[in-house]
């Protein structure tokens, strides 16, 4: 246990200086200030003229755009993980100490979980922050906390998903680039392309399709994640399904790399 | 001119045997080939929906092949233009290659004709599969509109050619910016998310409600490439009520424009390439 935790601990400090980190914490700035201070009106008509706190549904306006950033980070530092250890050789150093393998992928993935969880807070508490000094406060603190907590669950483990799935690729490539060009393709097909056209019933079981229908389990009334008209029960006993599905297939796609990177013999 | 011709030739076999560009290549196949079932689906009533442009199916089917390619064959241009950095800087090709009597733009030059042919004969590969799908899956009822099908495809061809060059110069810009070359990639990506998102009401109508007057909102509807595919050039490139050649003079001001980004995104790489040490 007290090596995942040094392994998670060393790899949380190395993504700190990864530079992908301040780009994306600038666009995630950018995307908080203008949803706060320029969606104003939008809320302001939303409040006068449709039920449920305003404040909360603030958060489904951007959420196309956050998610998308969020788990684009998590794509690429899942992805670059274990080939920038091979790389700069220090793979070779860790190996030699008294660690077993699965630790160092089980560390290695707590520590990226870690830091998105970290991420993700950050990101929504600035929204959230945003919108509460342009706008108002919330309606219902109570009501707030949990779906806001909820919110910053949800997509922290949709991105600790991606992180498992962008880990396995990279144990299945020592070729930096390789890995990274699958990482490229899995952005395009979950995010870009529609996936259903080539996977058609199996589309439920992608990290963002997966995410979209626990935020969204049923279409009306709009985003019940946000809409504070359905009572936050209905909402999370709808999405349970898709929380389990979501969280096992983290399991099989962790159990899979550690398998791989356990039975290769050429680190 | 031969040294040109020699570089842009090895630049196109090493394009043509990389992993990267294959893989790429392959899951991107695969979602053409999704793209003409669905297109004979919802021809034959299998799915629910309706074609846009069903009036005339030729061109229906032109709208498949110039939005499949160009909205989501970004993927083509990224790759294409990181790769033909990367992988000469992962092997160190690029430094013996500085060294040699050779000038720079030189290189440069034939890295991008070479990289031009590979994605030419790339988007020429899938519009033959699109072309053989449509024809083998709903020939009856493309056959009255066959002539309207086949006088758009050159224009809807050098479309895509431009729009994903966009990319591909950017990529390689990008390329030659940043020495890790992973790190490269994700930019390029980001890129997409970029052009992606800065059209969508969070950022262009937030930034006019914010900064009101200055048309912000328009500006960033007219900076992204992706919104300029979607709201200004298909409309208009897909007007089933004009020819081929007038609906291609239509979109001029457009493909000027998508012209202008690649112009001022390989004259940086010039720049760069010319002025910066590479290693």
């Amino acid at each position: 246990m007290r090596a995942v935790y040094e392994v998670a601990r060393q790899e949380f400090v190395r993504v700190l200086t990864y530079p992908l980190v301040p780009l994306a914490f600038l666009i995630v700035l950018i995307i908080a200030y203008l949803n706060g201070a320029g969606d104003v009106q939008i809320l302001q008509y939303m409040s006068a003229h449709e039920d449920g706190d305003a404040l909360l549904k603030g958060f489904g306006q951007s959420w196309g755009s956050t998610s998308m950033i969020c788990t684009i980070m998590a794509v690429f530092l899942g992805a670059t993980s274990i080939p920038y250890e091979r790389w700069n050789n220090s793979i070779n150093v860790l190996l030699t100490k008294p660690l077993y393998r699965r630790d160092f992928i089980i560390g290695k993935f707590a520590g990226l979980s870690g830091f998105m969880l970290l991420f993700n807070t950050f990101t929504l508490l600035l929204i959230g922050l945003l919108m509460i000094v342009f706008f108002r406060g919330p309606q219902s603190n109570f009501e707030f906390a949990w779906r806001f907590a909820a919110y910053i669950i949800v997509m922290s483990l949709s991105c600790s998903l991606v992180i498992a799935l962008n880990m396995l690729f990279g144990m299945i490539s020592k070729n930096i680039l390789v890995v990274t060009s699958a990482s490229i393709t899995y952005v395009f097909f979950d995010w870009i392309w529609y996936n259903d056209r080539i996977i058609y019933g199996l589309s439920i079981l992608t990290p963002m399709n997966l995410y979209h229908n626990i935020i969204a389990p049923f279409a009306e009334p709009f985003n019940p994640m946000f809409n504070t008209i359905v009572p936050f029960n209905q909402w999370f006993y709808a999405a349970i399904p898709f929380i389990a599905i979501l969280i096992i297939e983290m399991s099989i796609l962790l159990l899979a790399g550690i398998h791989l990177f356990s039975k290769d013999d050429s680190i | 001119m031969g040294n040109v011709v020699t570089i842009a030739r090895k630049e196109f076999v090493d394009l043509l045997s990389n992993r990267m560009v294959i893989i790429v290549l392959i899951a991107f196949l695969i979602y053409v080939v999704s793209n003409v079932y669905l297109f004979y689906a919802v021809l034959n009533g299998i799915k629910p929906g309706q074609l846009m442009f069903y009036e005339n199916t030729g061109v229906a089917a032109d709208n498949s092949v110039f939005f499949t390619l160009s909205f989501y064959g970004t993927i083509m241009g990224i790759i294409i233009g990181c790769s033909s950095i990367s992988s000469e800087r992962m092997g160190k090709a690029l430094n013996t290659l500085v060294v040699k009597p050779v000038y720079r733009d030189t290189i440069i030059n034939g890295k991008l004709l070479g990289s031009l042919a590979f994605l030419s004969i790339a988007i020429l590969f899938f519009i033959a599969v699109f072309t053989s799908g449509f024809l083998l899956l709903c020939g009856n009822a493309l056959a009255p509109f066959l002539l309207d099908y086949f006088y758009r495809l050159p224009f809807v061809f050098l479309f895509i050619i431009v729009y994903t060059f966009v990319f591909l110069s950017i990529s390689i810009l990008i390329s030659l910016l940043v020495r890790d070359q992973a790190f490269a990639m994700i930019l390029s990506t980001l890129t997409v998310y970029i052009t992606k998102i800065m059209y969508l009401p969070d950022i262009a109508n937030n930034l006019n409600n914010i900064f009101p007057g200055y048309g912000l909102n328009k500006l960033c509807v007219d900076l992204s490439p992706e919104s300029t595919l979607w709201w200004q050039v298909q409309p208009k490139f897909m007007n089933t009520s004009v020819g081929a050649l007038d609906a291609f003079l239509s979109i001029l001001p457009e493909f000027g424009k998508l012209l202008l980004y690649i112009i001022i995104a390989l004259s940086l790489s010039y720049i760069v390439f010319v002025w910066r040490d590479i290693s």
